[in-house]
């Protein structure tokens, strides 16, 4: 399927791609670690979203997580050039604000620079919106395009995606220590389905709504009030019929896509709890 | 509230700036004078802002302005002092159409040296004019209509012949009949039986003028002793009264006797001590008196007749001990009074929010929903225009979003937007839900515009219900209202009333008819016990068994609780 390329992409497990279509496009997804105390899974490989739930529900300690090691990305810069034939990878990871993984996946670069030359890309997002950038960069791959050409690129079209979400809870993000400047959030009123945004690789608030319904209603509003949209993905975890209404409600306003719908990683999970219902849109470029 | 007889210039066919000022000292001792009589004629039977308490206190912030300003050397600088410290003192709606027709008064008396009929009649109209400017939807059968007819009448007399005397005369005549056909203009005023309250202070006002043009400036004791009570029970709930921190002891009592010479006891009480009021007449005087020695006071009014109803507080004692209580509940007591938390930091963007709120756990929900600053106030005590834009300026942002989340206050706070250079909009919230509702909205990276916008939108996604204590007797949509009683409010409107709390509760649950809330948020008052609270979570928790409950402790005066449906 892949013609002219000459680079390999890599991404991480939080850009919530499905397993398939990742494969389908040649996208090497690195995972995170998810703890539960002393066991440790490998995100996505070794514990799926479900399986997460349902365990992070029947466990009394909150999970945690962690990065990558510099050792799983060289191995996937190593055994992605292999595989693909090429001396040139894009590695496009969550944003650095939130996670520690663009540093190990930079020192990795850092130390295979004789053999392969790796432009490490700060996705300033997550989940879809990191998604949607790897997609991107396996789309401008085959085009022919070379490895900084790529990654300029994707730095260029940052503003294109917009990550708004909504948790059942702020608690987790707040024990996470990733609730960012939606701290002041955490107060008086209990019952708060605070929108949160993604604004340059940090969570911030957006809306602050008070019931689920709202904060559904809300995340419509959001995608369509947006003039130009190309692509939309809708995040969940634990409730696909409000997903399904959702991506629904927002079809029209992408004629050329079906919304996709995305389970949230576990990893993402471990900071956002369940309930999660989120939006992610791709603004078409002026092209 | 001294008593010294006032100059008058009875005969004089011009005023001074010296006399303008006398005149409006008169016009606001008799506006006060009769305060709760204007009260009285409120129509809603909610402890809400009162209009003669609101147009009292604006009046005295106006002359405290023109006194400080020295300003008597012509009546057009004396005017337009005055009419600033109007515009800074405005409180309630009332206020603030009071602080314009001022504005108008000293606009139409620019550069005026003394003041002739003729000019007078021009002030009336440039007043009369600006009022209506005042308020984008003018209201006939309201104090507009008062001051409109008042003018309309006094520049068909003044001529460069006529005497103030007589413009003021005509001017009082024309606002008195206008006042009583105001219960013909406004179906709400002929349902509860009573005269427009706002307009009844103008004509007080005007009343004022016009006997102090007449050298006639005494005023008349004709309160009954069971008036003369409720005066008094209503002063000592004014806390401005007692000042911010008063010490000694504040002493209530009644004297009666036979042949009482008032005049010369009111005289001999007020050199006794602070914060004086003596109301009565030859056979009984009620005594308000802040003094360090009771016993002198009390020996005095022996003299006069035998004491009843003697009460003593130690103020001294008294304010300690509110502050120790103060210090113990909240470490930031000692900042300003409209200033609710020390948070300029936590301004996210370019743009500051303020909010009205009474109340700890109000203001605390306000907070935490994204607002930066609580200025005290809402129900019984609206903050003035001055309070506000103290706010605002505090704020380190030139855009400043503002929420009165009270009807009667929003007037105040469009007034401070003419104010200040920074850029100030407010969202017309009318209750704390709409306050919340609309913060809910605030987008931290959106501009003003597009924020006032979905602000503004956001208050009809809400309703609100309060519940509280009538403070008069009133028949209102149906409802049948005794002072005292449980009332029950949706939205502002009045749906139910009675003396038990589980069938009021229910009752105006009944009244949101179609609305399916999903959440509940009960903010409990001061006054509402944990029974009650109780009761209330069962009837809400039995009619709608989906929806979430959340009990915040609100501590709002009055209201025994204030409810965000969503």
């Amino acid at each position: 399927m892949t013609t002219n390329r000459t680079v390999a992409i890599v991404t991480d497990s939080t850009c919530d791609l499905d397993k398939d279509l990742a494969t389908a496009r040649q996208i090497t997804v690195v995972p995170l670690n998810v703890h539960f105390g002393e066991e440790v899974f490998l995100d996505q490989v070794e514990i799926s979203t479900d399986e997460f739930m349902a365990k992070m529900a029947d466990t009394v300690a909150l999970p945690t997580t962690s990065q990558p090691s510099v050792g799983a990305f060289e191995r996937a810069y190593r055994e992605t050039a292999e595989a693909q034939g090429v001396k040139d990878i894009v590695c496009v990871v969550l944003s650095s604000k939130l996670s520690g993984t663009f540093q190990s996946a930079s020192i990795a670069a850092q130390n295979l620079a004789d053999e392969i030359n790796v432009e490490v890309v700060d996705s300033f997002s997550v989940s879809y919106g990191l998604g949607f950038q790897a997609l991107r960069a396996a789309d401008l791959a085959d085009t022919g395009m070379d490895a900084s050409a790529i990654a300029a690129t994707l730095q260029n079209e940052i503003g294109r995606y917009q990550v708004v979400f909504f948790a059942e809870t702020l608690e987790h993000l707040r024990r996470g220590g990733r609730i960012g400047k939606a701290a002041q959030l955490v107060g008086t009123l209990l019952q708060l389905k605070p929108l949160l945004r993604l604004d340059e690789g940090v969570i911030v608030p957006y809306e602050r709504t008070r019931t689920r319904s709202k904060a559904i209603k809300a995340l419509e509003t959001f995608v369509n009030d947006i003039s130009a949209i190309d692509e939309v993905t809708v995040l969940y975890n634990t409730t696909p019929d409000d997903a399904k209404a959702l991506a629904q409600a927002v079809q029209p306003k992408t004629p050329h896509h079906t919304p996709v719908l995305a389970k949230v990683s576990p990893v993402i999970a471990t900071h956002l709890g369940p309930g999660v219902l989120g939006v992610i849109v791709k603004e078409q470029t002026g092209e | 509230m001294t008593n010294a007889p006032v100059r008058t210039a009875a005969g004089h066919a011009t005023w001074t700036g010296e006399q303008l000022l006398e005149a409006l000292t008169f016009a606001a001792r008799l506006l006060s004078h009769h305060r709760d009589r204007v009260n009285a004629l409120n129509v809603f039977p909610i402890p809400d802002g009162d209009t003669g308490t609101n147009m009292s206190l604006t009046m005295n912030t106006s002359l405290d302005f023109a006194v400080k300003a020295n300003a008597t050397d012509t009546a057009g600088h004396l005017a337009d002092r005055f009419a600033y410290g109007a515009l800074m003192g405005a409180r309630g709606n009332s206020g603030v159409i009071l602080s314009q027709i001022w504005r108008g008064f000293a606009n139409g008396l620019e550069g005026c040296h003394v003041i002739t009929g003729e000019d007078l009649g021009k002030a009336l109209n440039a007043a009369r004019e600006k009022a209506y400017q005042a308020v984008m939807r003018p209201v006939e059968g309201t104090m507009l209509t008062v001051i409109r007819v008042a003018a309309e009448d006094a520049v068909t007399v003044a001529t460069p012949d006529s005497s103030i005397t007589n413009v003021l005369e005509t001017a009082l005549k024309g606002a008195r009949r206008a006042l009583a056909e105001t219960p013909e203009m406004l179906e709400i005023l002929k349902q509860a039986g009573v005269v427009d309250a706002g307009g009844q202070g103008v004509v007080y006002l005007l009343d004022g003028m016009y006997r102090y043009a007449l050298g006639n400036t005494t005023i008349d004791e004709d309160s009954s002793s069971a008036q003369i009570g409720a005066e008094m029970d209503f002063l000592d709930n004014v806390t401005e009264l007692h000042g911010e921190d008063p010490f000694g002891y504040c002493t209530n009592f009644m004297v009666f006797g036979q042949g009482i010479d008032f005049a010369t006891a009111r005289e001999t009480f007020s050199n006794m001590g602070q914060s004086v009021v003596a109301v009565g007449d030859d056979t009984v005087v009620k005594v308000h008196i802040h003094t360090e020695n009771p016993g002198e006071v009390l020996a005095y009014a022996l003299t006069l007749g035998y004491l009843d109803q003697i009460k003593i507080d130690n103020m001294t004692l008294q304010t300690e001990e509110l502050k120790g209580q103060r210090a113990d509940a909240d470490p930031h007591h000692d900042r300003p009074r409209w200033a609710g938390s020390p948070i300029p930091d936590a301004i996210h963007g370019d743009t500051g929010i303020i909010a009205v709120a009474a109340g700890d756990g109000l203001a605390d929900a306000l907070l935490s929903m994204g607002a930066n600053l609580i200025v005290n106030g809402g129900q019984t005590m609206n903050p003035s225009t001055e309070d506000l834009l103290s706010a605002v300026e505090s704020l380190p942002v030139d855009k400043v979003i503002l929420l009165p989340n009270n009807k009667n206050i929003i007037l105040s706070a469009q007034q401070v937007a003419e104010l200040t250079t920074k850029s100030v909009r407010i969202i017309p919230s009318k209750s704390l839900p709409h306050g919340l509702a609309a913060l809910g909205r605030f987008g931290f990276d959106t501009d003003l515009e597009e924020n006032v916008a979905s602000m503004s939108a956001a208050l009809a996604d809400v309703a609100c219900i309060e519940i509280t204590t009538a403070v008069r007797d009133v028949e209102l949509n149906g409802v049948d209202v005794k002072e005292g009683q449980l009332i029950g409010l949706v939205n502002g409107d009045l749906v139910s009333s009675g003396s038990d709390m589980e069938s009021i509760v229910s009752a105006t649950f009944a009244a949101l008819s179609d609305i399916e809330p999903e959440l509940l948020t009960v903010f409990t008052g001061k006054d509402a016990t944990s029974e009650e609270t109780a009761k209330l979570e069962e009837v809400a928790t039995t009619l709608y068994p989906e929806a979430e409950i959340e009990v915040i402790a609100g501590s709002q005066p009055h209201y025994h609780f204030i409810i965000d449906v969503e």
